[in-house]
């Protein structure tokens, strides 16, 4: 079962394919294959208010492939996917399902994608509380473990 | 979640089976100075596992684009140069014809065949020709100068039309060098300084900057910007991503961008949204200028602008009531450079910043504070001596005071020997500012021989034939056959090196060297930061290791101190005096900090910081910011802004635009490359793999045109072939096409080589030599007989060849500028296909 997820927020994907160069170079990926590909629903003009702009729909949204493995190597190491880490626009983030929707209600122009069926632990994984009305009536529950900020090396 | 990070990590650790490098990116490969920061993994065998963006680096924070990600791929490359290699000039153009040799060998070649010249014909004969964004690049007039002994540097794009015309009217109109959109790069924390505020609009004007990442801008900081709450106004003819995202998007007509600005002026003049206090204090000429703009014939109102421009006329009250609505700040790009009628459009748009008061404050236009002149005491009045060394140079006052990594050879060069620069005479102004030789009339004396011929050459990080930057490569072409013995140094061999190559010396890339990058180069408080060295490849040098050896291997006496030593040890030697001075370090120091942020002092003017004697104001003959221009009026141009009407225009031309209906532009960039470079980089390649041109709709349909198919543009100076992209991105009537285009893929051997023009002889074309008068400037066009558009050979570097419908001689009264992004042509459907085989570039590339 998915566990996991990527939040990509399309608002400000520009189109730069860092996410597809980098997982290809992380995961040795020749031509021809693709672990995320950047894909366009768009130029094409929505009104005629304007010459251009915002009467313009153009959205740049990458979606993971079926070669996607959420970068299951790096998370064993404790680090972020390699498309997440590198985007120029930082507008793709990756954490459990559960933080990720929360963060999709946050704002439009979102998708979430659960790309596998990565099911790794990871440190932090299940602290993550979903807000609910109940929450607001009472102290909300401390989580059994307060996240570590990782320790730095010398 | 929280995930791992290698926060405050030295500058070198090590991690599992890997040495991790952190360091800065420039150049080569080719980009801009901006510094991003990578994480060179490298194995217990020296050799680069991966590369990672660095989260240290204050601005990039870890992002990385596809170059950087894929920069294994390019140092390990299988074609790239590793040993230097020569090669008989009879066997120009075969492939097969380099043979290895030692850089000894390459040294005692090279001083052989530079003696021999200087001694028989002067050393004027020489020329370096250049390239733009390496590191290297901004070192041509040293490697001419200082190296070789020859006047003769030069950027072969017609009029310098690349960040030089903007430069120019830096110094002389604003007096302060280069205003550039404050993302808070300089600051501790940026953002969230507390001095820093985010700006309310930023205006990008012909200037995408999330791909070009112009001079050391780090483009997706607009990005980071707009999620702070900075509106957008784009002026651009096109829609590209980033329009979509604006809150105002002005497409106007390709090369009306002077009208445009003087419209916006007009507006805020006339609706008094200017900074009267700015005004007043702090610029020269305003009643004038005010008078211009509302002059019923030479001025603009935005109603004119409108006609003029081919957009709403509410487009433009918008536009310019919103930039006048708070702190704005402008990222302006190479509309302004790539236009005969640049200069005036640049000075319309300092003028903007200036009277809306945005110069030099937190989220406007940050500028770059200079060093007080040798000598400077607190508290005492000094003269300053504005046209003379103290402030950096002759005429250039604001631009080499804020760039302090000298010109090493111009000023000790021989006045007489200086005065034979091609194109001093002309264009003097051009000449003085950059130390080059004006790149048209240097064009003219490689096809023509005239006022001199030149014999010896050194292609230097450019691939002008590709090309970005020269126009009628064709011509550059034919007249460089005329060199009699040239040298180049860069990594790959492009078109340009296999058609006149016969010695190249293997450099250094990003990640074998190191450097200081230097956004602005020096020029802008953002950052300095070092690129650390991580491998060694081959027999590979850097630029600044061959300009120290080879200059004192040719003994320059311009390259020795006042002991007659070395005046640079080495490479880290070179970097702390030239390039780290700005830190207070040694190169050593900075290498371990990897970046530092240089601080701004805001509102420099109040302070005197932008002026060698610490008077307030600006750094021009008046202390002011001059709209009323004492320099544009000593160099014989108007000191008042004026719109002009493209060359190759409709308006201009009627039967020309009959024959060549659309009007096309260029230029606009690509992540996947920088310019020509990355094409045998697969990955990258994979990304963009064809040269395409963008059609409206209405225009394929009425030339039968389908979505994906090849297509024949042409105009007199010649033919290209595109790959089609029918798209509503673009106006009816106009298009762009991509440039720097060469296919290594391809067959290397020219084995089908037209007769060689006889020094002197100006060809014709189509039987037709265009000589008009325009506006009071003669033009000439000279063309080359011969057409290479379907020449197999030289990497199909004449196969999409967008520049060789660009001509020479188009440039503004001061020689700046080009026809770049508006010029006309025709269209014709091909049925072949010419798609890229990315199996074959896989095959021949891939490492």
């Amino acid at each position: 079962m998915p566990k996991y997820a990527l939040l990509i927020d399309y608002e400000y994907c520009t189109g730069c394919e860092s996410c597809v160069v980098a997982c290809k170079m992380e995961h040795d990926m020749p031509i021809g294959k693709w672990g995320i590909r950047v894909h366009d629903d768009g130029p094409w003009q929505m009104n005629e208010e304007h010459e251009g702009g915002k009467s313009f729909n153009w959205n740049k949204i990458p979606v993971p492939t079926d070669m996607c493995d959420l970068c299951a190597d790096r998370l064993a190491e404790g680090k972020k996917p390699t498309c997440v880490h590198h985007c120029l626009a930082f507008c793709m983030d990756f954490g459990t399902i559960a933080e990720m929707a929360a963060k999709l209600a946050e704002k439009p122009k979102q998708v979430l994608f659960a790309p596998c069926d990565c099911d790794i632990d990871l440190p932090g994984a299940d602290d993550f509380v979903i807000p609910t009305a109940k929450a607001a009536a009472g102290p909300r529950p401390r989580p059994k473990m307060a996240p570590k900020p990782p320790a730095l090396r010398a | 979640m929280e995930f791992k990070n290698d926060l405050g990590k030295p500058w070198k650790f090590e991690e599992g089976d890997f040495t991790v490098v952190r360091s800065a990116m420039w150049s080569p490969p080719g980009c801009h100075p901006v510094g991003c920061g990578v994480k060179i993994y490298v194995d217990k065998d020296g050799v680069i596992d991966h590369v990672e963006g660095d989260e240290n680096n204050p601005i990039t924070k870890g992002r990385l684009c596809v170059r950087c990600l894929a920069l294994k791929d390019y140092v390990y490359n299988p074609s790239r140069v590793i040993y230097p290699m020569k090669r008989d000039p009879k066997d120009r153009g075969k492939h097969d014809k380099w043979e290895r040799i030692t850089w000894d060998e390459a040294y005692a070649l090279i001083k052989e065949k530079r003696d021999y010249f200087r001694d028989t014909y002067g050393p004027e004969c020489m020329a370096v020709f250049s390239g733009t964004g390496r590191s290297g690049g901004i070192l041509v007039a040293d490697m001419a100068q200082a190296v070789l002994g020859t006047p003769n540097a030069c950027y072969t794009q017609s009029g310098y039309a690349c960040y030089q015309p903007r430069s120019m009217s830096c110094s002389h109109v604003l007096g302060a060098y280069y205003p550039e959109l404050d993302y808070a790069g300089g600051l501790q924390n940026t953002y969230d300084n507390p001095t820093y505020r985010v700006p309310d609009v930023i205006v990008c004007w012909g200037k995408m900057p999330l791909a070009s990442n112009g001079d050391g801008l780090f483009g997706h900081a607009v990005i980071d910007l707009m999620k702070r709450g900075s509106k957008l106004i784009m002026v651009d003819p096109r829609v590209n991503w980033l329009c979509t995202r604006a809150d105002v998007h002005v497409r106007l007509r390709p090369g009306t961008d002077t009208a445009m600005a003087m419209a916006w002026l007009s507006v805020i003049i006339n609706e008094d949204l200017y900074d009267h206090q700015f005004v007043e204090y702090w610029c020269y000429g305003f009643n004038e200028f005010v008078a211009r703009i509302n002059d019923p014939e030479m001025g603009m109102t935005p109603e004119k602008a409108a006609e003029i421009c081919e957009v709403p006329v509410e487009d433009i009250y918008a536009a310019a009531r919103l930039y006048a609505s708070g702190v704005s700040s402008i990222a302006w790009g190479l509309a302004f450079d790539q236009n005969q009628n640049g200069n005036q459009a640049a000075h319309c748009v300092l003028a903007l910043m200036a009277i809306c008061g945005n110069v030099d404050v937190p989220g406007g236009q940050i500028i770059a504070e200079i060093d007080a002149a040798p000598g400077f005491e607190e508290g005492k009045k000094m003269e300053v001596n504005l046209d003379k060394a103290d402030a950096g140079a002759d005429g250039n006052a604001a631009e080499d005071a804020a760039r302090p990594q000298r010109r090493i050879g111009w000023d000790a060069m021989d006045p007489e020997l200086r005065a034979k620069t091609i194109g001093y005479a002309e264009y003097p102004l051009y000449v003085d500012n950059i130390r080059n030789a004006q790149s048209d009339m240097m064009w003219d004396a490689v096809v023509s021989g005239k006022p001199y011929q030149i014999r010896m050459g050194w292609i230097q990080s450019t691939n002008l034939l590709a090309p970005s930057c020269c126009a009628q490569p064709q011509g550059w072409y034919e007249g460089l056959k005329n060199l009699e013995w040239c040298m180049a140094t860069d990594c790959f061999i492009t078109p340009t090196i296999e058609a006149f190559g016969d010695l190249i010396l293997p450099l250094a890339s990003c990640a074998e060297k190191d450097d200081v990058v230097m956004t602005h180069y020096a020029g802008s408080p953002v950052t300095l930061a070092a690129c650390n060295k991580a491998v060694d490849v081959g027999e590979v040098k850097s630029d600044i290791t061959i300009l120290i050896e080879l200059g004192e291997y040719l003994g320059s006496d311009a390259l020795k101190n006042e002991k007659g030593e070395r005046m640079f040890k080495d490479e880290d030697d070179f970097l702390t005096q030239r390039r780290a001075k700005p830190t207070g370090m040694p190169f050593e120091d900075l290498r371990d900090i990897v970046v530092f942020q240089r601080g701004v002092n805001y509102r420099k003017y109040e302070t005197g910081l932008l002026r060698p004697d610490r008077v307030p104001g600006f750094l021009t003959p008046t202390g002011r910011v001059e709209l009323w221009s004492t320099a544009y009026a000593q160099y014989g141009e108007d000191p008042l802004p004026y719109y002009r009407e493209p060359a190759f225009s409709p308006h201009t031309n009627p039967a020309l635009a009959e024959k060549y209906p659309y009007i096309f532009t260029t230029g606009a960039r690509n992540y996947a490359s920088f310019h020509s470079e990355h094409r045998q980089i697969a990955v990258l390649r994979e990304l963009h793999p064809d040269p395409i041109i963008e059609i409206h709709p209405d225009d394929a349909a009425r030339e039968n045109i389908a979505n994906g198919q090849w297509v024949e543009v042409s105009n007199d100076y010649g033919r290209a072939k595109f790959k089609a992209v029918v798209s509503v991105i673009v106006k009816p009537g106009t298009v762009q096409m991509d440039h720097g285009w060469w296919f290594p893929e391809r067959q290397a051997d020219d084995d089908s080589r037209d007769e060689i023009i006889p020094v002197g002889e100006i060809a014709t074309f189509n039987d037709e030599v265009l000589d008009v008068a325009m506006n009071g400037t003669e033009i000439r066009a000279a063309h080359v007989h011969s057409d290479h558009a379907d020449e197999p050979g030289l990497y199909g570097v004449w196969i999409s060849n967008v520049n060789d419908m660009v001509p020479n001689h188009y440039n503004s009264h001061l020689g700046y500028g080009g026809p770049y992004k508006c010029n006309c042509c025709a269209i014709k459907p091909l049925k072949e296909s010419y798609d890229t085989d990315m199996r074959l570039v896989a095959e021949k590339f891939d490492i």
